[in-house]
């Protein structure tokens, strides 16, 4: 378990509370379809509200905090279809949001800087995003129409090409690359100037390697495990 | 914050005993990641997944698993193994840590047993980063495309040796991926631009 300071968030707390404590639940909001003007809603009254269920957005919200997830009764159809709408509203972020973003620093350093190492980093981060894609497609084109299927056709055999394993080791590759680029643009590749937008760069990398992670872990440690007691109960049935 | 974080995992059943060492040692002027493993499978997950510096253990959790245990312990020799003790046990389950941590030491004991073994193994790597003569070779073969048993052959050493070079240079530049490794070494001017 990684350990942090933060709330460890329950149901009566007041989500503006823990906003202001940890502000990366904006993402997590944003994800589950919810605006951050929150009032003084309670978090229990919030979920209630838009028809989350409370248990997967306090597993969820606990995970954004720093807390590892712990076994949970999550797992109604109700549950899966909320989790696959939040992995497929974070698809959105990466590839709207983070992935131009980045790019359009790195061009600006470019500009800037006329450094050629730059230009090796663009190209590094223009093939990690392609990997990243390659796995986003294969999620919205294989695994979550098989999961839904499953959820769905209870009890008859769902075919297709879904590997639990194929999935994870997507992940690694993932986390690998990312985490070299990082490394590339904090300890070796020396830039003069342009300090702010560098600055501004590293921070954009975080923010996508840190849902990223988070993202790896929902699937990994939430569905999967979900996804393989469903194909044991029908495997029984 | 110049010290590497060092990875702790505990193998312990008591979420009060866990709590309780992450407690006192994030009083220490080290900077730990923990993770809490309830089973020896668990626990060989996290050392494969963030290279594990320090694991916990309360023998208790072994009875049983001893074969396994010994297992995990030859696969990871280079993990400094502390157990946490809080019951009677033979001298041949506790031969097997390198220090043992009684629940009764005071807390200065319980940091000094910890510190013996943060050893000198990975804070010396962390103290150094530029890459030795030879690993600069290893690198450019590497580059180069060629596999372990052909870098063996062309520079006249083991695939042991190979694979202990490779193991280094991930450590000291923090960079797994041959793209990445592609940049770092034009980066150094190891090789030249446009390789």
């Amino acid at each position: 378990m990684y350990l942090t300071n933060r709330a460890y968030i329950k149901p009566d707390m007041k989500m503006s509370d823990l906003i202001v404590e940890n502000p990366r639940l904006l993402i997590l909001l944003e994800h589950f379809n919810l605006d951050f003007v929150v009032s003084d809603k309670t978090v229990s009254l919030l979920c209630d509200e838009n028809s989350i269920p409370l248990q997967l957005f306090l597993l969820f919200g606990n995970l954004y905090n720093g807390y590892q997830p712990e076994v949970s009764h999550i797992g109604s159809p109700e549950d899966i279809k909320t989790i696959i709408m939040f992995l497929r509203n974070s698809h959105i972020y990466y590839k709207e949001e983070k992935y131009p973003e980045i790019l359009s620093y790195i061009k600006q350093i470019q500009d800037k800087t006329h450094n050629s190492e730059i230009k090796l980093i663009e190209n590094f981060f223009k093939d990690y995003f392609t990997e990243v894609l390659e796995h986003l497609d294969y999620e919205e084109t294989i695994a979550f129409p098989y999961i839904v299927n499953l959820v769905e056709q209870k009890g008859k055999q769902v075919n297709s090409d879904f590997s639990a394993n194929e999935y994870r080791e997507h992940h690694t590759d993932i986390e690998t690359k990312l985490t070299d680029l990082k490394n590339l643009l904090l300890k070796h590749i020396k830039i003069s100037n342009e300090l702010p937008l560098r600055r501004k760069l590293f921070l954009s990398l975080f923010e996508l390697g840190f849902d990223l992670q988070l993202h790896a872990m929902i699937e990994e440690s939430i569905l999967l495990p979900i996804v393989a007691d469903i194909e044991s109960t029908m495997r029984n049935e | 914050m110049s010290r590497a974080k060092i990875n702790i995992a505990i193998l312990e059943s008591s979420s009060i005993v866990f709590e309780g060492i992450v407690s006192l040692l994030s009083k220490t002027d080290s900077n730990y990641n923990y993770y809490h493993c309830n089973s020896i499978e668990a626990l060989n997950h996290y050392c494969f997944k963030h290279k594990i510096d320090i694991a916990i253990v309360n023998p208790l959790l072994l009875v049983n698993i001893q074969d396994d245990f010994n297992r995990f312990r030859r696969e990871h020799s280079d993990i400094y193994l502390l157990g946490i003790v809080y019951s009677v046990f033979d001298r041949a389950t506790l031969d097997i840590f390198d220090e043992i941590i009684q629940i009764t030491d005071k807390t200065g004991d319980v940091i000094a047993k910890l510190h013996n073994g943060k050893g000198s193994k990975k804070e010396s790597i962390n103290i150094r980063e530029e890459l030795t003569a030879r690993e600069i070779d290893i690198l450019v073969q590497l580059l180069k495309g060629l596999s372990n048993k052909e870098i063996a052959e062309e520079l006249n050493i083991s695939i042991h040796t190979v694979i202990s070079h490779r193991k280094n240079i991930v450590e000291k530049t923090g960079i797994k991926s041959l793209p990445g490794l592609t940049i770092y070494a034009i980066s150094k001017k190891i090789i030249p631009p446009g390789y």
